[in-house]
C-alpha cells in the first residue's frame, strides 16, 4: 500500500499542476461558462489538493520517503527543472485549496454582473494555478516566473472595478510588484553566475557564506519583503488591498501576501541557510516589533473597514518577523511560525469576505456610518468577530494555538539566558493586545443601541461562507497536530 | 582590429548610459519615450556583442519595437484626454467611465519633486557598487553549456537555446506564454475599446507602403518562426515581428477597425497555451512526464507548439496595441 502512494505521487503533482492550469486556459478560452467552469475547477482542484495530500502523508512518516520532485519531461536537474514537494508545500497547497474554495464561492454571489464575470473568474482561476506553481516549484528561475503569473493576475484583479481609486492602487501595486521581481530576478542571477546551476536542492549543496550570497541573499529578501509587504516595505499595502474588490482582498491578504513569505522561509531554510548571523536575526525581530506597532496603530486610526482589516495584515506579518530570531536560537520553531501564518490567512481572508458582505450591503465601508447594516446582520458580524477571535489568539482557536507555540518559543529563548528573548515575549503578547483593541473596534457599533437596517439583499453564498471561512479558521487549532507533522515531513530542515 | 572592437564597446556602453540618463531626466514624455527605443536599439547591440544573437532579437522586437509602439499609443492616447480636458470638447467619443482612460488619469501623477533624486541616486549607486562587486568574486563559470550540449542530439532541435526554451525547460515557456495571456486578460478588463487617437493619414504613401511591407513581414516572420530550430530565432521574435505587421494595418485605418469576433478571437490567444497544454498532457499520460516528448516526435511537436505560440503572441500583441477589450467579446 505504502509504496503503492509513494509511487503515485509524481503523477499527482504534475497532474495537480496541469489540471490548475487547464481550468485557467478554459475559462480564459470560454468566457461565457467562466463561472461555471471557475466553480467546477474550483471542486476538482480542491479534491485533487486533498487526495494529493492523502497520498502524501500516506508515504511518510520518513520525510525523505514522502518529499518527492518531480523532473518536467523527463529531465532530471542540473538540465531541466523539477517540482517539489514536501511538507511546507503540502501545507501551503492545502491551505490554498480551502481559501480559494471559500473565495471562489462567495464570488458566485459577489461577481454577478454577466460582464464583470467574464473578466473576474479568468484572472482569478490564472491567480489561484500561479499559486499551486509556486509552492510546487522547486527552481529558482522558475520560481520568478510563477512569481510573475501571481502578481500579474493580482494586479489585474485589484484594478478590476476599474474605479481611479481601484486602478491608481493596481498601478502603485504592479510598480511595487515589478520592483520586487527585477530584484529577485537579480538575485537568481547571481546565484546562477556563481553556481551555474538553477534547481534549489543543486543550489543549496554549492551556497557558502560568500559575497555573492550576501548579494544575493539582500536582493532576493529585498523583493520578496516588498511584495510580502513586510515592514518597512508595506507601504504600498492598504491602497492595493482596501480598494479591491472583497473576493480579491480576501486572496491577497490571504494567500498572495503568504506565497512571498513562503519563499522567504524556504531560501533561508535552504540556499541562504549559511547566512543567517544572529545579529541578522535581531535586525529583523525590530522590524517585526516594528511592523506589530506601526501596523496596529494604522488599523486603530483607519475610517475604512477594509483599511483596518489591511493594516491588520501590516501587524500580523509583524509576528512572522518577530518569529526570526527565535528560529535562529531554536531551529524547529519554523513550523509554528507556518502554522501561524497558515491559521493568519484563513482568519484574515474570512475578514474580507465578511468585510465584504457588509460593504456590499451598506454600499460603503466607512466604519461610523456602519453601526445599522452591523446590528441587523448578526451572522456576519459573528463571522468577523470568530475570525478575529482567532487573529487576537484567545484561547480554543487555531490563533491562539500558533501564539502560544510563539510564545513558547519565546520562552524557551528567555531560559537559554538571552535578554533580548523578554521583549520577543512581551511583543507577542502585546501584539495581541492591538489586535484585540482594533478588532472590538469593528464590531463594536453593533452592541450601540441603534437603528437596524439590512441594507441591500445579499447572496446567499456572501452570507454564509465567510462564516463558514471563520469557523475552520477557529477550529485550525484542533488540526494543529496534523499540521505540524505534515510539516515534519520536510527533508532537510530541523 | 581588437583595439577597434574596445573602442566600439566603449562607446556603445557610454551611448547605453548617457541615453538611459536622457530617457530618465526627460521632462518631455515623448522624448523619453524616443530616448527608450534608442535605449532599446542600443541594448540589442550590446547583446549581439556578448554573443547573444537570440536576446538581442527578441531585445530589438519586442523591447524595443512592440514595446515603442505600445508606450507612442499610451502616450497619444493620452495627450488626447488632456486636451479633451483642456477644451472641454471631446476629440473622440465620449470614453467608458471605466475604460482605459480610468487608467491613463491615474498615470498622470504630478512629476516627482526634485528632493528626491539625491537619495534616488546614492542608492542607485550603492546598489550598483555592491553588484559589480560581488560580479567581481565570480569565477569565470560556462553555467548549463556543457550539459545542454551534450543533451543536444536527443533535443529534436539543432538550435541549443530552442532545445532549452522548447524541451529542457518548456515549463517555463508555457508559464511565459500565459503571462502575455494575462497581461492582455488584465488590460482588458479595464473596459471595452475605445477609437485610437490617430488620425487616418491621407494620400497614398501609408496603404503603399503597406502594400509592400506586410508581405515581407509575414515573410520575415514565418522565417524567423522557422529558422529557430536550428539558429537565433523563434515564436517570441516572430510574434512581435507579425504583431508588428498587424500594428501598421491597424493604424492605417484606426477608424474603421474590423468587429473581431469574440469566440474565435479568444480560441486564437489561448491556443498557444491550450495546444502547448494538451502537449504536456500527453507526454504525461505517455510516460515522458509532464511536458516531455518521445525523441522521435520532438521536433515535430515543438514546431507545432511554435507555430500556435507566435500566432497567440502576434494576436496578443495587437490585441494589447489596441487596447481595451473588442465590442465583439462581450456577446
Amino acid at each position: 500500500m505504502i509504496p503503492a502512494d509513494a509511487e503515485l505521487l509524481p503523477g499527482a503533482i504534475a497532474g495537480l499542476v496541469a489540471l490548475s492550469l487547464a481550468v485557467a486556459i478554459l475559462a480564459t478560452a470560454w468566457p461565457r461558462q467562466a463561472h461555471r467552469i471557475g466553480l467546477l475547477g474550483a471542486l476538482a482542484v480542491t479534491a485533487w489538493v486533498l487526495g494529493l495530500s492523502a497520498l502524501f502523508l500516506n508515504a511518510g512518516p520518513d520525510p525523505e520517503a514522502a518529499a518527492t520532485r518531480v523532473a518536467l519531461g523527463g529531465w532530471e536537474a542540473p538540465l531541466g527543472l523539477m517540482l517539489h514537494l514536501d511538507g511546507l508545500s503540502m501545507t501551503l497547497l492545502v491551505l490554498t485549496a480551502v481559501v480559494g474554495l471559500a473565495t471562489s464561492l462567495y464570488s458566485l454571489g459577489y461577481v454577478h454582473d454577466r460582464i464583470e464575470r467574464r473578466q473576474f473568474w479568468p484572472l482569478w482561476l490564472w491567480l489561484w494555478a500561479g499559486l499551486n506553481m509556486l509552492f510546487l516549484s522547486g527552481d529558482a528561475f522558475n520560481l520568478y516566473i510563477t512569481l510573475e503569473v501571481v502578481s500579474l493576475s493580482a494586479v489585474a484583479l485589484v484594478a478590476f472595478t476599474g474605479t481611479a481609486a481601484a486602478v491608481s492602487g493596481a498601478v502603485r501595486y504592479l510598480l511595487v510588484n515589478i520592483l520586487g521581481s527585477l530584484s529577485f530576478l537579480m538575485g537568481v542571477v547571481l546565484l546562477f553566475g556563481e553556481h551555474g546551476v538553477l534547481d534549489l536542492v543543486l543550489l543549496e549543496a554549492r551556497t557558502e557564506a560568500g559575497p555573492t550570497e550576501r548579494m544575493a541573499a539582500v536582493l532576493m529578501t529585498a523583493g520578496l519583503m516588498l511584495k510580502a509587504a513586510l515592514f518597512p516595505l508595506h507601504v504600498w499595502l492598504a491602497p492595493a488591498h482596501g480598494s479591491a474588490p472583497a473576493p480579491v482582498s480576501a486572496v491577497l491578504s490571504g494567500l498572495v501576501v503568504t506565497g512571498s513569505f513562503y519563499l522567504i522561509l524556504r531560501l533561508w531554510m535552504g540556499v541562504f541557510a549559511p547566512l543567517a548571523t544572529p545579529a541578522f536575526g535581531i535586525l529583523v525581530g525590530m522590524l517585526g516589533v516594528a511592523a506589530l506597532v506601526w501596523g496596529s496603530l494604522q488599523a486603530l486610526r483607519a475610517g475604512r473597514l477594509k483599511s483596518i482589516v489591511a493594516y491588520s495584515t501590516v501587524a500580523q506579518f509583524g509576528y512572522l518577523l518577530v518569529a526570526f530570531p527565535l528560529m535562529l536560537v531554536d531551529p524547529g520553531a519554523w513550523r509554528v511560525v507556518v502554522f501561524f501564518a497558515v491559521v493568519h490567512a484563513l482568519a484574515k481572508a474570512s475578514v474580507f469576505l465578511a468585510a465584504g458582505t457588509l460593504q456590499h450591503a451598506a454600499g460603503h465601508d466607512r466604519l461610523a456610518d456602519l453601526g445599522d447594516v452591523l446590528r441587523a446582520r448578526p451572522r456576519t458580524v459573528f463571522a468577523l468577530g470568530l475570525a478575529g477571535v482567532s487573529l487576537m489568539g484567545l484561547p480554543f482557536t487555531g490563533g491562539f494555538i500558533a501564539k502560544y507555540l510563539l510564545l513558547e518559543a519565546g520562552l524557551g529563548t528567555v531560559l537559554a539566558g538571552s535578554v533580548i528573548g523578554v521583549l520577543w515575549v512581551l511583543a507577542i503578547a502585546g501584539g495581541g493586545l492591538l489586535a484585540a483593541a482594533y478588532i472590538l473596534r469593528m464590531v463594536a457599533p453593533t452592541f450601540h443601541r441603534g437603528r437596524e437596517d439590512a441594507g441591500e439583499t445579499v447572496s446567499p453564498w456572501m452570507d454564509w461562507v465567510p462564516l463558514g471561512l471563520a469557523t475552520i479558521a477557529a477550529l485550525a487549532g484542533l488540526a494543529g497536530t496534523l499540521t505540524l507533522n505534515t510539516l515534519a515531513l520536510t527533508p532537510g530542515a530541523p | 582590429m581588437n583595439g577597434l572592437l574596445v573602442l566600439f564597446d566603449l562607446v556603445l556602453l557610454a551611448g547605453i548610459v548617457g541615453v538611459a540618463w536622457r530617457c530618465l531626466a526627460s521632462t518631455d514624455l515623448f522624448r523619453a519615450v524616443v530616448l527608450f527605443i534608442t535605449f532599446g536599439l542600443l541594448l540589442a547591440l550590446a547583446w549581439v556583442r556578448l554573443e547573444a544573437p537570440d536576446i538581442a532579437l527578441a531585445e530589438a522586437a519586442i523591447g524595443a519595437g512592440i514595446t515603442g509602439a505600445l508606450l507612442l499609443v499610451t502616450l497619444e492616447r493620452l495627450r488626447s484626454i488632456m486636451a479633451e480636458r483642456h477644451t472641454g470638447r471631446p476629440h473622440t467619443p465620449p470614453p467608458d467611465p471605466t475604460g482605459p482612460h480610468a487608467l491613463l488619469r491615474a498615470l498622470h501623477d504630478p512629476p516627482p519633486e526634485r528632493r528626491t533624486f539625491l537619495p534616488a541616486l546614492t542608492f542607485a549607486l550603492v546598489v550598483g557598487g555592491l553588484l559589480v562587486t560581488a560580479l567581481w568574486h565570480q569565477p569565470q563559470s560556462t553555467g548549463l553549456e556543457p550539459v545542454v550540449d551534450a543533451h543536444m542530439d536527443v533535443s529534436g532541435v539543432d538550435h541549443p537555446i530552442t532545445a532549452v526554451l522548447l524541451n529542457f525547460r518548456a515549463y517555463d515557456t508555457f508559464l511565459e506564454l500565459a503571462i502575455v495571456l494575462i497581461a492582455l486578460l488584465g488590460a482588458w478588463s479595464l473596459g471595452r475599446h475605445d477609437l485610437i487617437p490617430a488620425r487616418p493619414a491621407p494620400g497614398p504613401i501609408l496603404p503603399g507602403t503597406l502594400r509592400l511591407l506586410v508581405p515581407v513581414a509575414i515573410v520575415t516572420g514565418v522565417y524567423v518562426l522557422w529558422a529557430g530550430s536550428h539558429a537565433p530565432g523563434g515564436a517570441f521574435q516572430a510574434g512581435a515581428i507579425l504583431g508588428a505587421a498587424g500594428i501598421l494595418l491597424v493604424l492605417a485605418r484606426p477608424r474603421q477597425l474590423p468587429m473581431a469576433p469574440g469566440a474565435p478571437l479568444r480560441l486564437g490567444l489561448t491556443g498557444g497555451v491550450a495546444l502547448f497544454l494538451l502537449v504536456g498532457l500527453y507526454g504525461l499520460v505517455a510516460g515522458h512526464g509532464f511536458l516531455g516528448y518521445a525523441e522521435a516526435w520532438a521536433y515535430p511537436l515543438i514546431i507545432l507548439i511554435e507555430v500556435a505560440a507566435t500566432l497567440s503572441i502576434a494576436l496578443a500583441l495587437v490585441a494589447l496595441f489596441v487596447a481595451g477589450r473588442p465590442t465583439g467579446d462581450d456577446a
